[in-house]
């Protein structure tokens, strides 16, 4: 990254931050990375709201290792109007930055258990900082295990860190993708299958899950096969966001605001609104 | 022939097999025997005949069609799995080929006179239709998801989705 340093704020108003370093992770996929000066303070599944002025602002869960305390690191999806704009940054440009906003990955009741990260497609994103932190305090928890499932090889996120994690004698990692070309050679299928295979205690784990909404319903359903508990099973919800703080409702889903009382939510919680259709 | 006890409370072991009579599971036993393969060995062979079923013990087995740009892989199956259905359902041929993508080890159970006797043995035959339709369901439920193309972005409806 370039020396260029200036805070992030976490106060309510954006701040005006120039762009640290830019990296294409997919054909569709950049992230974006900002220093802070360590004064941006964030738990594994908080979100930022980045804005692009005269474009728009959108939230970005942040997927950069919480004890690194110099930067951040935003994941985006190039898919929308503000999110494409957001993919033609280039170093120095600035951006106005706010938060960390919203609830995160409940990391200290899995202490002394069995930790399971289930990831679909992008969703590795606000995963990867509970996997950093997970890995920094890696005594604290029983197995850790990421189950991670994608479209097909191309669309692996994050394939450095994917193999030095597979590579450790700590954790067990497995990918599936829903289409294998002839030239891969690891496994095609389902995630859910892998929930089915994976070394943990169901009973007693706590697992950690995002993706689309219709992988992680089936998830959830695998994992309560296995026989796990829904208290110890958590969702992140991803919904239309625009203030961030709980007040205008564009993320409303049932009762919750998924920006203020989410994104990650206990299944007990999320579960019974994620059938409802009119959600 | 006497059955190896120790090959029934495996079977009993499996989910596959839970609660199958101990009739049924002796029968299998009986039936059964112990196989390792290499890897790129193929188990089975698409359009060869199918003569029984595997049960997969470890390693991984990728089931896999013959395209012209390359093997085609569909779904890799591991421990604990069932690998075979169409010994089940006439013309009684592979309809598609599996493969050990690394060293496999696994139980092969011959149906040739457990087909035979389940046409005589009514609570075989449905016992063990039971079981192979909720295997087929399963893998057909997977497929039908595996085709939505879940990890595609959602069609841009002029809000902006939040990432991911």
């Amino acid at each position: 990254m370039e020396s260029v340093t200036h805070a992030v704020s976490p106060a309510m108003l954006p701040q005006a931050v120039p762009v640290a370093d830019f990296q294409w992770e997919l054909a569709d996929t950049f992230t974006l990375y900002f220093f802070t000066d360590g004064e941006f303070e964030f738990e594994p599944g908080q979100m930022a709201m980045i804005a692009l002025a005269g474009v728009g602002e959108v939230p970005i869960s942040i997927s950069s290792n919480p004890d690194e305390r110099d930067h951040i690191a935003l994941t985006i999806r190039a898919i929308g109007f503000v999110t494409k704009a957001l993919s033609r940054l280039r170093p120095g440009d600035v951006v106005g930055l706010r938060g960390p906003y919203g609830t995160s990955w409940p990391l200290e009741s899995a202490i002394d258990r069995d930790l399971v990260i289930v990831a679909g497609g992008i969703g590795l994103a606000p995963l990867r900082s509970v996997i950093y932190r997970a890995l920094n305090s890696r005594g604290s928890f029983g197995n850790l295990v990421l189950l991670y499932g994608a479209r097909d090889p191309t669309s692996l996120l994050y394939e450095r860190e994917l193999h030095d994690w597979r590579g450790r004698f700590d954790m067990e990692v497995e990918i599936t993708v829903d289409r294998g070309g002839p030239e891969w050679m690891g496994d095609v299928g389902l995630v859910t299958h892998l929930v089915d295979r994976a070394q943990f205690n169901a009973e007693d784990a706590i697992a950690l899950v995002c993706g689309p909404e219709i992988m992680m319903h089936f998830v959830g359903e695998a994992l309560t096969r296995r026989g796990s508990r829904s208290e110890n099973v958590y969702f992140t919800m991803e919904r239309n966001m625009k203030c961030g703080i709980g007040l205008c409702g564009h993320c409303q889903l049932g009762p919750e605001f998924v920006c203020k009382d989410g994104p990650v939510f206990p299944l007990t919680r999320i579960g019974p609104l994620m059938g409802v259709k009119e959600l | 022939m006497s059955t190896p006890q120790s090959l029934v409370n495996q079977l009993a072991q499996v989910e596959f097999f839970a609660g199958m009579a101990l009739p049924e599971l002796e029968l299998l036993a009986r039936h059964a025997h112990a196989a390792d393969h290499d890897t790129d060995e193929y188990l089975l062979q698409r359009g060869r005949p199918a003569s029984g079923f595997y049960l997969i013990t470890s390693g991984r087995v990728s089931l896999e069609l013959d395209a012209p740009r390359g093997r085609l892989a569909v779904q890799t199956l591991g421990a604990g799995d069932v690998l075979g259905i169409s010994w089940l359902i006439p013309p009684h041929t592979w309809q598609f080929s599996a493969r050990a993508v690394k060293p496999v080890s696994t139980i092969f159970f011959d149906t040739a006179e457990i087909r035979q006797r389940a046409e005589r043995d009514v609570v075989l035959h449905d016992d063990l239709m039971t079981r192979f339709m909720q295997l087929m369901a399963k893998r057909l439920h997977a497929t039908r998801i595996q085709l939505l193309d879940l990890y595609q972005p959602p069609a841009y409806q002029g809000g902006e989705q939040w990432s991911p």
